[in-house]
Parts: C-alpha cells; sequence; structure tokens
C-alpha cells in the first residue's frame, strides 16, 4: 500500500534516518482510550528541517515522544513500522533505546526552566549527558560541558556552567538546553515547541541557532511548533496535523503557496501579514479542537470547515484522498482550496 | 549566610520572651492556687498561717508584673527555680529528664524519616498498586486517631495480650517506665531497654511518620510528571537513575519542610506519649507540672523546648537551603 506521508517529496538526497509508518498512540484513561495520534507516516532525511504543525492537543509532540518512549506508562504506542537508521525502534530492547536517547536522537523542550532541574547546576546537567554515553571522566565531561556552553553563545561558560537554571534568562536557559541536546552529537534534533517560552527577539536567534548546529553537526532537525512563521523561515519540509492526524504534508512552499487542505489554509489566514496594511480583520478559525474521545465522524475538522459538504461527515479522507499529481492533503475537496495564502510566508527568506 | 542566622537567633530569643510570659500569666488563670497546694495538698484544706508562709516565702502575693520580673531577673542568671513539689533545682531535673526525651525523639524522628518516606515514596512510584491502597489507608487512620487511643491501643496489642496469653517473651513488649534504663552511645538501648522503647518510639513516631509518608508520595507525584524528569530520561538515564539523581531530591522539599514544621506537633505528642508511657521525660514532667501546679518546672521545661523548637526550625531552614539552590540565593541576599 502506498504511503504519501512516508513518500512525501524528498527535499534532500539524504540519508533516510527516520521513518515511521502507521504511528498509532493512544492514552488509555478511565474515559476510555485517547488516541492522541491516529495513523501519522513520515520520513525524516538528513540535512532536513521537517516542521510538524498544529494546535495544541494534535498530536505533534506526543508523535515526537512516541519515537523515543517517553510517554507516561498509560500511553500505548503502536506502529507498522518504526526504522532508525534502518534499525526498528520497536523492537529495540531498553538498553538499545537509551542508547538512542540523547546520543541519535535528542530533545529540546519547550519550557527550559521547567524542563532543566532546578537543583543541579548548569555544567552538571550537560555534563550527565556526556557521561551517560561517552567514557569520559568526569572532568573531561565538565570541561566539554563548558565548550558546549560557549558554542551556543553563552558568554562566559566557565562561570555559567556552575550556576543553576534559575540564575539563567529565559533565552540563556533554552541555549542550555541546546548545549544539553547537541553535546554527544547526535543524528536527529527534536525541538518541542524550543522558542514557545522565549521573547520575539530572543526566538530568531535560537532558531537561527539550531539551524547553524544541525548543519554543523551534519544531522537533521524535526521541529515541533504551532507558530506557521517560525516553520515558514526555517523548514524544508511540513506536515500538518489535526486531531491525531496529518492532514497535509510537502514542501514549506507547496504548503504555504499550493495549500490544498482547508485546515492549512485557515491557519495561514489566522496569521497576520507582513504586507497588512492593517485593513484587513484576522480570520480565526471557529470553533475549538474537537476533543479526542468524542471525534466527529467522518474528516475531524469538517464541523469547522468552511468548505464543508455532505460527504465529509460520512468518510475519513486520508493523504490520498485529494488526489494525485499534488503533495497529500487528506481533503477530497483538495482542487478547491485556493491558494492565496502566499504573502505570510515573509519571516525569513 | 551568617547575618541570616544571627536575624534567627534574635527571633528565638524574642519567641522564648513571649512564650513564657504567655505561660506564667497563663499559668495565674489556672483554677488553683499554688499557696493553698504548697502549703497542704490536693484535696486538704491547709492552715492559713501555714498559707501566709508559704506566700510570703515564694512572694506568692506580689503583683503579678513584680513576679514576672522577678522572674525573668534570675530567669537571665541561669536560675530556673526549684519544684514547688520536690524542691529539687529545675535545672537538675531538666538534666535528668532531657536525655531520656532525646533519645526517645531519635528513634521517633528515625522511624518517622526512614518508615515514613520510603513507605510515600515506594506508593508513589507504584502508584495504585496494592501497596499504595494499603499505606493510604493506614497512613489515613494514622494520622487520625488520637496519640493517646493509639498508646493504649498499642499497649493492649503488644504487652497485654502478649501477657495472657502467655507468648514467648521476645514478642512482649512493657507499657511503662524504662526498665534498666542502660544506653549504649547515648541512644542505643541495651539489656531490657528496648523492651520499653518500643512502644512508646512507635507512638511517638505514628503520626508524623504517616503525615511524612503522605507528603512524600504527593511530592514524589508531583516530581514524578515534572519536565525535568522527562528531560532526564530523554538523555538516556535508566528509569532508576532518573528517579535516584533527579527524582529524589526534588521531591524531598516538602517533607524537609514538613519534618520541621511538624516539630510542634511532635511535642504534644511526646507530653501524651510519655504521659502514657511514664517514660519520665520533659513531656512527663511538663504534663505533670501542670497537673501539681508546678510553675519552676512548668516554666523551666518550656523554656527548654521552646528553646529546641526553635534550634531545630533554624536548622531544617538551613537544611532546606542546603536542598534547594533557590532557596540559598534568597538567604544570601537578605543581608
Amino acid at each position: 500500500m502506498s504511503d504519501p506521508g512516508l513518500e512525501s517529496p524528498p527535499y534532500t538526497e539524504g540519508e533516510v534516518l527516520l521513518s515511521v509508518r502507521n504511528l498509532r498512540t493512544r492514552f488509555v484513561t478511565e474515559g476510555g482510550d485517547v488516541p492522541a495520534v491516529n495513523g501519522v507516516s513520515f520520513a525524516v532525511r538528513r540535512g532536513e528541517v521537517l516542521s510538524v504543525v498544529g494546535e495544541s492537543g494534535s498530536g505533534k509532540s506526543v508523535t515526537a515522544m512516541s519515537i523515543l518512549g517517553l510517554l507516561p506508562p498509560t500511553a500505548r504506542i503502536e506502529a507498522d513500522q518504526m526504522l532508525w537508521r534502518g534499525e526498528s525502534l520497536l523492537d529495540a530492547g531498553e538498553a538499545r533505546i537509551r542508547q538512542v536517547r540523547g546520543a541519535e536522537i535528542a530533545m529540546i523542550f519547550q519550557d527550559p526552566l521547567s524542563a532543566l532541574n532546578p537543583m543541579h547546576k548548569v555544567g552538571r546537567q550537560i555534563a550527565e549527558m556526556i557521561l551517560i554515553h561517552e567514557p569520559v571522566s568526569k572532568k573531561e565531561a565538565a570541561s566539554r560541558a563548558v565548550e558546549m556552553l560557549n558554542l551556543v553563545g553563552i558568554p562566559q561558560p566557565a562561570k555559567r556552567a556552575g550556576m543553576y537554571p534559575h540564575e539563567f534568562s529565559g533565552g540563556m536557559r533554552q541555549r542550555a538546553m541546546i548545549a544539553m541536546a547537541i553535546a554527544c552529537s547526535p543524528d536527529l534534533l527534536i525541538a518541542d515547541e524550543p522558542t514557545t517560552a522565549l521573547d520575539v527577539t530572543v526566538q530568531a536567534q535560537v532558531l537561527e541557532m539550531l539551524l547553524r548546529l544541525k548543519d554543523e553537526l551534519n544531522s537533521a532537525l524535526m521541529l515541533i511548533t504551532h507558530d506557521l512563521g517560525v516553520v515558514a523561515g526555517i523548514s524544508d519540509r511540513v506536515m500538518v496535523m489535526y486531531a491525531g492526524r496529518q492532514v497535509e504534508v510537502g514542501t514549506t512552499d507547496q504548503v504555504f503557496y499550493r495549500t490544498r487542505h482547508p485546515y492549512t489554509r485557515s491557519l495561514l489566514r489566522s496569521l497576520p501579514r507582513l504586507d497588512d496594511r492593517g485593513t484587513d480583520a484576522l480570520t480565526p478559525i471557529t470553533g475549538a479542537p474537537p476533543s479526542l474521545l468524542r471525534l466527529p465522524s467522518g474528516c475531524s475538522f469538517h464541523p469547522r470547515c468552511p468548505l464543508v459538504k455532505e460527504r465529509c461527515s460520512k468518510d475519513v479522507p486520508d493523504l490520498n484522498s485529494g488526489g494525485l499529481g499534488h503533495h497529500p492533503a487528506a481533503c477530497f475537496y483538495a482542487d478547491e482550496v485556493s491558494g492565496d495564502t502566499a504573502s505570510v510566508v515573509g519571516g525569513r527568506s | 549566610m551568617t547575618a541570616y542566622i544571627v536575624r534567627r537567633l534574635v527571633q528565638v530569643v524574642v519567641t522564648i520572651f513571649f512564650a513564657l510570659t504567655f505561660l506564667f500569666l497563663l499559668y495565674f488563670a489556672l483554677p488553683g492556687d499554688a499557696a493553698t497546694l504548697l502549703a497542704g495538698g490536693d484535696g486538704r484544706v491547709p492552715d492559713p498561717v501555714t498559707v501566709r508562709q508559704v506566700q510570703d516565702r515564694y512572694g506568692l502575693d506580689d503583683p503579678l508584673p513584680t513576679q514576672l520580673a522577678s522572674y525573668w531577673q534570675r530567669l537571665v542568671q541561669g536560675d530556673l527555680g526549684q519544684s514547688y513539689q520536690s524542691g529539687r533545682d529545675v535545672t537538675s531535673l531538666l538534666l535528668e529528664a532531657a536525655p531520656r526525651s532525646i533519645r526517645l525523639s531519635i528513634w521517633a524522628i528515625m522511624i518517622e524519616v526512614v518508615v515514613g518516606i520510603s513507605v510515600g515514596l515506594i506508593s508513589a512510584v507504584r502508584r495504585s498498586s496494592l501497596i499504595d491502597r494499603l499505606s493510604t489507608a493506614v497512613t489515613a487512620m494514622a494520622s487520625a486517631v488520637p496519640v493517646f487511643v493509639l498508646a493504649f491501643v498499642l499497649q493492649y496489642l503488644f504487652a497485654v495480650i502478649p501477657e495472657d496469653q502467655g507468648w514467648a517473651d521476645f514478642f512482649r513488649f512493657e507499657t511503662s517506665g524504662r526498665g534498666d534504663d542502660t544506653w549504649l552511645l547515648f541512644f542505643i538501648p541495651t539489656g531490657n531497654t528496648w523492651r520499653y522503647l518500643v512502644l512508646p518510639a512507635v507512638t511517638l513516631a505514628s503520626v508524623s511518620a504517616a503525615l511524612a509518608a503522605r507528603t512524600a508520595r504527593g511530592s514524589m507525584l508531583e516530581v514524578l510528571g515534572a519536565d525535568f524528569m522527562r528531560t532526564a530520561k530523554a538523555k538516556g538515564l535508566r528509569d532508576r537513575e532518573v528517579l535516584a539523581k533527579h527524582g529524589l531530591r526534588n521531591a524531598m522539599l516538602p517533607v524537609v519542610a514538613l519534618i520541621g514544621l511538624d516539630f510542634g506537633t511532635s511535642i504534644g505528642a511526646a507530653v501524651l506519649t510519655e504521659t502514657a508511657f511514664s517514660w519520665g521525660g520533659l513531656g512527663f514532667y511538663i504534663a505533670e507540672s501542670v497537673r501539681r501546679r508546678d510553675l519552676p518546672v512548668l516554666l523551666g521545661f518550656t523554656t527548654v523546648v521552646v528553646l529546641a523548637y526553635c534550634l531545630i526550625n533554624l536548622l531544617v531552614d538551613i537544611c532546606y537551603a542546603w536542598f534547594d539552590p533557590r532557596v540559598r540565593l534568597r538567604a544570601g541576599t537578605a543581608k
């Protein structure tokens, strides 16, 4: 069976690092099973930036956490395939997964204040990463930690390494978090909303640094965000998620300029535009994301969709439904979605 | 840090001043008159001449402020006075009773820390398991049952029943007194002393241990869901290492705070426990002195307890700062 998510046009010719087919993650709760991720397929190649976009609860973070098994014990993760550089992570033992965590796939979390241990000095937290994966002495690891802080542009790194997270500013904390993530030169960096907790000016610096480090490490970056402005500036490919499903997958240009899903279009229209003279009001998406416990019938987006038709509440569209000859979109009426969204892409070019 | 400690010590002095003054005044609000008790004792009508003599001798007919002032004057010079009842120096009574209380407390705190914290941590890590449910029920019960009830229940179960049933000596505990009262390295019971120690120590520890267990469980559960625990796991640490290296210290903070706060409660519990088991420590004497209207003993013993309470709280705060770097900064800047 063809899987358009997995086979969506590659942006680079790099090695396929991660390939996930039909990932299904649900949480077992007293109120019933919550299908947080429902049949998601994608691949990440060396050198590229893949952005995963969606509102809160769309399953984008859960997708990332499922790969590394970082979800709470109530989560049940199933997939047809989850290959890390050709090796199945689903069949890998706990010891092997631990090797992958940090050393091969490293994560950067959203809120660096709560993601760093408040009781440990920053240098120690970075050194710990190195000590877990490499046979070095504590002293060596400590000096590597200082090097890493220097690499991410923290002034006076030796002094800073001896300080606690609460003594850092928000931007510096996120840099420290990044320093920790890259300490073992991972092949894939997964950044979960890395700039959400930061000031706009600091956001740009952090994103730029992530891109630079990705190139220096010759790795790939999977960027999870709800901020399309961030996506436009730095990603090669975009995967849009809604209520646990992929709704559109393509290169950044395809998704932004030739949008083929009504949800993506609504997201783009709800953004302020750089060329806006202030005359047009922003168009919010009406309604709220559905409860995962009671998903709407048919296409999950149909109650909020401006293009909704009769079929939408009956059949569930998949990425093939948009028709052949275009980038994949999970909409029966993809051809009717206008691409009038281009001017948003002004972030960085 | 030094400035912080000095400031706290000044607070201790102020606290003791108010505590003692309050207690002093409270004493005279109690029914019963010290002079009458001293002249004749319980239940008898003493000779009025004797009562007058007693009043003169102890200054009991002076106005209250004068009595209070002269008490303070003597206290500052280190004179705690003599017991109305036995005529013994309060200081020598204190020196006799304090070690007994300290020994009992050491064991109670050890039980609290070891049993309370480990039960709490285990139920947090094994959440919703049988162990968790059981410990939640037991700790709820332990914190609800009054100390004196628990004392008598334990006495019945572990001393009276074994005696009646003629169980082997090993299972018999004692309900009253201190036995040989011999100790190695101050706190390790030797001879038959441990038979007398077990029940009061468990009784005294019960409420605190239950609270410590519940607090440890709650804070560990919170820490288990914390973002930095996920970060630690994402680094590639084993679950065990994540718990030990990142979870434990964070989870211990509220427990350390609780143990400090709880010390006040334990003093109350100690009065009841020591009375129920006739342990002869500070709490026992405080209860006795109230009953016998023995003001010098009451005030002298209370001074020591208040002092201990303040110093232990200070110690706990210092521990807290040592545990949590975020507190350290605040203590350092508050000069």
